[in-house]
């Protein structure tokens, strides 16, 4: 893939539970080095849109690649492209730490020494150097996020896909990783990211996707910094 | 960082390791999970097969009993077929590792092998222990599973590719497709259990009337079902994309209409109760028969079986035995979730109790009134079958025994509840 082409492409994404629509047509494009955060209330579609794009929501119309690959018709392709951190990361409860990290490892078809390197670094990071033998059932929850954020790094994916990735992480983690972030986007890798305080991502993100549930809206430039310095409750989609 | 071209065999046998890897970690450390929701039926289960060839029930070998055995094995291996195939609960998680759809398949479908592998040992058990020759039912068995386990995984594969595609035209969804679009899209995996049912329970038949040919065609069926479990995951490649979230999507069950109406404290028998005992016993109530809807579930197997073995063989001692054995083995799995309900709410939900001034024994009467309610569904219908066909005296204590286990469990379940 060219650094000219788009890492992630939207276009008119839409998507409903029964009768209640989620998604209206959404469209957007991420080039190499760009960073969006998205935005919104409760309930305005900010997982949604996020599992449509990774494969874990069945869109009901509209087009979705990722490093030009359909991540329904090529899961495995989009997937090589990808690291994505859900909401609720999934774990197996039966493997330990550095056991989860390994298989991930295999099976995204890794080199053993650099991913053993790339993971020993990303532990000692987010201060899980010394939890790599503790069954990931036994985690507490910003621990278990912090294996999902090392598994989403590990392969230096060209697109980093975030849904409330902040959430239980305590503060020194949570600057390690809007370093780990910056310097992913230095890189030239791109980012879609979800998060509640907005001023973690202040200086991070260059564009805004505001989803609320009359709509959606993309802001840029000056409109986005103003967005984000106004008061939280005067926020308006448009 | 450099990457491999991934392969499915590769994948195939990364995902076995894992599998390897989970069961042997959910032995060495069981959770109670796996000890009241998998190792403890499995136990009934086996007592009840045990029973049955001790009690010695006619189990000839010919067409019809070919037949007999092979709905009973191509029956449990279709019902068993969509959770071994689907219900990992890790596809997605999986697919976004980038693991080959064909190893995803091909790795489900070894797990209902798997089962299927026990099923037909299991199936064994009473001919065994009624002194019969295991070789003729074991060919029965081995040929039935396999079929049954092949065509299931054709029948999946086929069905998931259909729903993946926008579901069938057509008859097959028909009926159902004006009031319920979503249903009618999966109306395919609604209906694939059949295939495997009939075709396996058949191939039982067949197997039953060729005794003299029944290892060639043993041998056969194995080939059958390795050669269809490579088509299917060939076929369901190009369907996972769509059809592994769909899964998803299909396991979420939207809120009844009205749910809250039920919610009512203060009406039936919780108006015998203080007022916040009773609002205990309907959140127990609730929150337990959603968390734990495997207690409740438990219930109607062991008072089937139990009753249908008194009323036929209650003057024996082993059946009294038994149905002893197994209502006791119920109650314990009925006092893990109450145990469990307690686990749940350590560090998480007792703080509404504590904000809320409710004291330790109303906890205490709501949890225990929940506890042995639940444990009367089982112990009312066996105790009057005992009263009736056992010959014994001692109905009376089968609800005792149920208020002595709800007491315990209830106390375990909160001190488990307030412990740091």
């Amino acid at each position: 893939m060219s650094d000219a082409s788009p890492i992630l492409e939207i276009d008119s994404l839409s998507k409903a539970y029964r009768r209640r629509r989620v998604l209206d047509a959404v469209s957007l494009q991420l080039a190499h080095g760009q960073a969006i955060a998205v935005a919104g209330p409760n309930g305005a579609g900010k997982s949604t849109l996020m599992g449509c794009l990774t494969g874990d929501r069945v869109p009901d119309s509209g087009a979705v690649r990722i490093c030009t690959h359909d991540p329904f018709a090529n899961p495995a392709a989009a997937a090589a492209c990808m690291g994505f951190v859900p909401e609720n990361p999934f774990l197996y409860g039966e493997l330990t730490v550095i056991e989860t990290i390994r298989f991930v490892a295999e099976l995204r078809g890794l080199d053993r020494d650099e991913s053993e390197r790339a993971a020993s670094r990303l532990l000692e990071r987010f201060g899980l150097a010394h939890a790599d033998d503790v069954l990931c059932r036994e985690l507490s929850q910003g621990m278990g996020r912090k294996t999902a954020i090392v598994i989403a790094l590990l392969h230096q994916p060209a697109l980093l896909i975030l849904d409330e990735v902040f959430n239980g992480l305590d503060q020194p983690s949570t600057e390690v990783l809007l370093q780990e972030l910056r310097s992913h986007r230095e890189n030239g890798g791109a980012l879609l990211i979800s998060s509640h305080d907005l001023t973690l991502l202040a200086g991070l993100c260059d564009r805004g996707l505001l989803l609320a549930p009359d709509g959606w809206s993309l802001l840029e430039g000056e409109a986005w910094e103003r967005w984000q310095d106004a008061p939280v409750l005067s926020r308006k989609l448009s | 960082m450099t990457v491999e071209r991934s392969s499915t065999t590769r994948h195939f046998r990364q995902l076995l390791a894992l599998n390897a890897r989970r069961l042997s970690g959910m032995l060495r450390r069981p959770t109670p999970a796996f000890i009241m929701g998998v190792a403890l039926p499995v136990v009934v289960i086996l007592s009840a097969l045990w029973m049955l060839g001790r009690t010695g029930v006619p189990i000839a070998i010919g067409p019809a009993g070919g037949l007999t055995l092979g709905l009973l094995i191509s029956g449990t291996l279709a019902f068993a077929a969509y959770g071994a195939l689907f219900g990992g609960g890790d596809a997605l998680f999986l697919k976004r590792l980038g693991a080959s759809p064909q190893a995803i398949f091909l790795e489900r479908t070894s797990r209902l092998a798997g089962i299927a592998a026990a099923v037909v040992l299991g199936s064994l058990l009473p001919y065994a222990t009624a002194g019969q020759p295991v070789g003729p039912p074991f060919a029965v068995g081995v040929v039935s599973a396999s079929v049954a386990t092949g065509t299931a995984a054709l029948a999946y594969a086929w069905a998931a590719r259909a729903t993946a595609g926008g579901g069938p035209g057509g008859m097959m969804s028909a009926g159902i497709r004006q009031w319920d679009p979503a249903l009618a899209r999966a109306a395919p995996l609604i209906y694939a259990p059949l295939l495997p049912f009939l075709a396996g329970a058949f191939a039982g038949a067949g197997t039953g009337a060729l005794q003299s040919a029944a290892w060639p065609l043993g041998a056969l069926a194995v080939l059958f079902a390795i050669a269809a479990g490579g088509l299917a995951a060939f076929i369901f490649r190009h369907a996972a994309g769509r059809f592994l979230p769909q899964v998803s999507e299909m396991a979420y069950t939207p809120p009844p209409e009205k749910q809250g109406e039920r919610f009512r404290v203060g009406r039936g028998i919780s108006a015998l109760l203080p007022r916040r005992a009773a609002a205990v016993w309907v959140r127990d109530a609730t929150v337990g028969g959603r968390r734990f809807a495997w207690a409740a579930r438990v219930t109607w197997p062991v008072a089937v079986v139990s009753i249908i073995a008194l009323a036929r063989w209650g003057d024996a001692n082993g059946t009294r035995t038994w149905v002893v054995t197994a209502v006791g083995l119920a109650l314990v799995i009925q006092a893990g979730a109450v145990v469990g309900l307690g686990l749940l709410e350590r560090g998480r939900t007792r703080w509404i109790d504590r904000s809320t001034g409710v004291g330790w024994w109303e906890r205490w009467l709501g949890r225990w009134v929940w506890s042995w309610g639940l444990s009367l569904w089982l112990l009312v219908p066996v105790g009057l079958a005992w009263a009736w066909w056992s010959g014994v005296d001692g109905a009376w204590a089968w609800p005792l025994a149920g208020m002595f286990t709800a007491a315990i469990a209830t106390t375990v379940s909160l001190l488990n509840s307030e412990r740091a």
